[in-house]
């Protein structure tokens, strides 16, 4: 009885992340931000923006710019083909396409599963760093994708506007 | 019957405001030394339509305020007082309480009760000037006036094609004839053009139309019933008030119902204040009886058919007349335009994928695909046009600001508006009123010169400001012109000196001018609370240029100064040039391209430190290659083999450089910003038929960039 009342809070308490992989690394993001998951295709370059923002793309009629987070943290090979994957981002007011490796996985982590995270040992800067979570044998790296993108690092907002 | 009002409240809300508009626009249009009657009459219907709405509504406090506006204007229509100048303010004072009360009764913030008491006591006071005079209008009263109390009052507009009186009918004997149906009031009369009564008894319009078959053809005349005070018998099931459903604004025929012009107006409303003052009645000997006879016991079956129709009519006319329009919340109509603009791209998918079919074959598909482009075409076209108002809804405003300001700085300005009716996005118009207004304030301000200095100089007395509105190709002129002091040259000088802005040694004049667009930039001598305090320009010129638009000025001192604002006509849809450099496609606004142009190599000079230049019909135009400044791969970089565009920048013309020219093609703007942020030299992004997207360049930053890019960074 009290088991299956403690299983109820403990789903409740759920959370449920979307891992995807960048090089070796596994990473988790909250699955409620995640709009859809589509192939990369026809994105139109803008000028003079770092390389990692591919462009932008027409998302039935919404233009939506594209980061390639291969690129902007020097993971993986940058390759682009028909297997290459783009997860489309909803960020509060803003959408935003990230091109990754590939995508694995759906899992529900307890908020206490996820551990904080140690200050190094990752290409990401502590400060968008949820923590860390073990995915069976692995270790998945959970990001507040939200507070990444939405930073200057990325420049994908007005810092004018922010000011 | 049982009603929920509250429905109708925002209806009356909005009517209300209208009505405070009309009011607003007529006082400040009225010539004190003769006063149109119409006028005065239109004013008076305004007030009393909010009077008649309120009262319904339960708006107790707008209708005892409007009663009191009303009592002094019904003296001045009625003549018994003539207009004075503290009559006009005082009544614009009472327009800006009424509508504060109404944003209160939305849910703004109370109206203070000791102000709209102040007002009441103004108004009765200026109404109590003169002792009351008798009627003017309709003679004798009816004895009968009791009986007929129920019956249903019929309004009779009669507006001959032809002088019918000139002829074999007589008017006094129609009259008589008319009389003879029920009490008649004979509400205005213009001989040889346009009678109007009101005329209570019949049941139905049958009666008076079989009177009118002998008189004149049917389309002569409208007969329209108006809803008496209560309710009767089986017909009309459906009365707010008289008053908040502006009497009988469709004309019922028989057959067919149509609009009740505005000359009639002021007649049929008059009528229902009328009412209740007294009737004329007169009786016909000879004809009458005949006539009642055949004419009393209405066909029951028409009774039976015009009740049916009339409850669902009537709030909807009365509604069509008010604008003969519908209000619909703008979001609506951008999210109608975001689905044209993606059906457009949807077409040009389709017929992008079925231009690889064979034509012969499928010719049902290809020809069902013309048709469906020229459909969207249209529809894309109509649904633009929703957005687009006429620019008066700006305009509008100024005259109450030109009066409150020139009153203040006892200034004599006259405001001219010249094309109100140019239409411009709604978008840009509501951006529009705050430049216009601070434009505007200057010109009184620093432009008209006080009476005094205008005598002196020669000058008539009463300034003229012209506010006017045009179409110039494909953008929206708007132009504030005044006959002031113009700017001065020598104080724009020193101040700028004062402040030390950067100045060339010998500046043109428009040079100068520029100069009043820097921030915190005033010569005016001291602060008023009109302007001086040199915030204004700048923000004139930023709100302008958000529009994409611009500023131009010219003035002459002494004479006068003009501030021009060239503005898009639209915000959402681009007339562009498709190019392309490498495999990147882009849009160029097509109304900044002059011409387009293949080098010769005699033509393309490089001065040293400055980049290329190529020589066109004698002029140098600086070379832009596009492939550089957006640092693209391009196909051609020798200028001969591909394409220079020569386009009009703020800075000069400039040759922008490009692989080639593809088509031209209308594009929907799609903000970049919204879900990225704003890029250099990209004004924003559209989506092409292939679904892919394609960025609109901004010829004007990529200009800046260009001449900012170090030489030696530069191909040579």
């Amino acid at each position: 009885m009290t088991d299956i009342a403690q299983d109820s809070i403990n789903q409740n308490l759920m959370q449920e992340f979307l891992t995807f992989t960048l090089g070796e690394e596994e990473y988790a993001i909250d699955i409620l931000k995640v709009q859809e998951i589509r192939g990369y295709d026809a994105v139109t370059r803008i000028a003079n923006t770092p390389d990692y923002i591919k462009g932008v793309i027409n998302m039935r009629g919404v233009i939506v710019p594209v980061v390639d987070m291969r690129l902007k943290f020097h993971l993986g090979n940058a390759t682009y083909d028909q297997f290459t994957v783009m997860i489309i981002l909803n960020l509060g007011q803003r959408i935003v396409g990230m091109v990754v490796d590939s995508v694995s996985d759906v899992i529900a982590l307890n908020p206490e599963e996820i551990r904080p995270a140690p200050d190094f040992g990752s290409t990401f800067d502590t400060q968008y760093l949820l923590g860390l979570a073990s995915v069976g044998e692995r270790m998945a790296i959970v990001v507040d994708i939200e507070k990444l993108m939405t930073s200057q690092d990325m420049g994908l907002i007005d810092q004018l506007a922010e000011a | 019957m049982s009603i929920d009002l509250s429905q109708f409240h925002q209806v009356f809300i909005d009517e209300a405001y209208e009505h405070l508009g009309t009011m607003e626009q007529l006082l400040l249009a009225l010539d004190l030394d003769d006063p149109s009657l119409e006028d005065l009459n239109a004013i008076f219907r305004a007030a009393h339509s909010i009077k008649g709405g309120s009262g319904t509504f339960g708006f107790n406090d707008l209708a005892e305020l409007t009663h009191a506006l009303e009592t002094l204007l019904d003296k001045l229509r009625k003549q018994t007082l003539a207009p004075t100048d503290a009559m006009i303010s005082a009544f614009l004072g009472c327009c800006d309480l009424l509508s504060a009360m109404l944003e209160a009764h939305q849910g703004g913030p109370a109206v203070d009760e000791s102000e709209i008491t102040q007002m009441r006591t103004l108004l009765l006071n200026l109404a109590d000037g003169t002792p009351e005079a008798p009627e003017l209008i309709s003679a004798s009263v009816s004895d009968s006036a009791d009986v007929l109390a129920d019956a249903p009052v019929w309004h009779i507009f009669l507006h001959p094609q032809t002088d019918l009186f000139a002829g074999s009918v007589s008017l006094p004997a129609l009259t008589e004839d008319l009389a003879g149906l029920g009490q008649l009031t004979l509400l205005s009369e213009q001989p040889g053009s346009c009678l109007s009564w009101q005329l209570k008894g019949p049941q139905t319009d049958a009666p008076i139309r079989e009177l009118f078959e002998y008189v004149c053809s049917a389309d002569e005349v409208s007969i329209t019933p108006q809803p008496a005070e209560t309710i009767e018998d089986d017909g009309f099931g459906f009365f707010v008030d008289e008053s908040t459903l502006p009497a009988a604004r469709i004309v019922e025929d028989d057959g067919f119902g149509f609009f009740v012009d505005e000359s009639e107006l002021p007649a049929q409303q008059q009528s229902q204040h009328e009412q209740d003052q007294g009737f004329g009645f007169f009786v016909d000997e000879a004809e009458l009886p005949a006539q009642q006879l055949s004419a009393q016991p209405s066909p029951p079956a028409e009774t039976a058919i015009r009740s049916s129709s009339q409850p669902a009519k009537r709030p909807e006319a009365a509604r069509a007349q008010a604008e003969n329009s519908i209000r619909v919340g703008v979001e609506k109509v951008d999210q109608l335009i975001n689905l044209v603009g993606e059906l457009v791209i949807t077409r040009s998918m389709l017929a992008q994928s079925a231009s690889q079919l064979d034509p012969v074959e499928f010719e049902a598909i290809h020809n069902g695909l013309v048709n469906l482009e020229r459909n969207s075409r249209d529809l894309q076209e109509a649904v633009m046009s929703i957005r687009m108002l006429p620019i008066n809804f700006v305009f509008g405003r100024f005259p109450r600001v030109v009066r409150d300001l020139t009153q203040k700085m006892h200034k004599k300005v006259r405001l001219k508006l010249v094309g109100e009716e140019t239409e411009l996005d709604k978008g840009l118009i509501e951006k529009l009123a705050d430049p216009l207004t601070h434009l505007l304030r200057n010109s009184i301000d620093h432009g008209i010169e006080t009476p005094e200095v205008r005598l002196a100089s020669g000058k008539p007395e009463e300034g003229v400001i012209t506010l006017s509105a045009s179409h110039q190709g494909g953008s929206i002129l708007v132009q504030i012109t005044d006959d002031g002091a113009g700017l001065n040259r020598e104080k724009l000088l020193e101040k700028a000196r004062e402040k030390n802005l950067p100045l060339s040694d010998n500046p043109t004049d428009k040079e100068v001018w520029q100069l009043i667009f820097a921030p915190g930039f005033s010569t005016a001598k001291e602060v008023t609370d009109v302007s001086g305090r040199g915030v204004g320009m700048d923000v004139v010129q930023r709100n302008i240029a958000e529009m994409k638009g611009q500023v131009e000025i010219d003035s002459v001192p002494g004479v006068g100064t003009t501030i021009g604002l060239r503005l898009p006509l639209t915000l959402a849809i681009l007339d562009g040039m498709t190019l392309r450099v490498g495999d990147e496609i882009f849009i160029l606004p097509l109304t900044r391209i002059l011409e387009s142009l293949q080098p010769e190599a005699e033509q393309l000079k490089t001065i040293s430190g400055k980049g290329r230049v190529v020589q066109i019909r004698g002029e140098y135009l600086p070379l832009l290659p596009l492939y550089q400044v957006l640092h693209l791969k391009p196909e051609v970089t020798d200028p001969q083999k591909g394409i220079l565009v020569v386009v009009e920048t703020n800075s000069g013309k400039v040759a922008l450089f490009v692989d080639e020219l593809i088509a031209q093609q209308q594009v929907v703007i799609k903000s970049l910003e919204t879900h990225y942020r704003k890029v250099d030299g990209i004004s924003g992004a559209t989506i092409m038929g292939d679904g892919r997207v394609a960025l609109i360049l901004d010829i004007d930053r990529l200009a800046r960039m260009n001449s900012q890019q170090s030489p030696a960074d530069r191909f040579y």
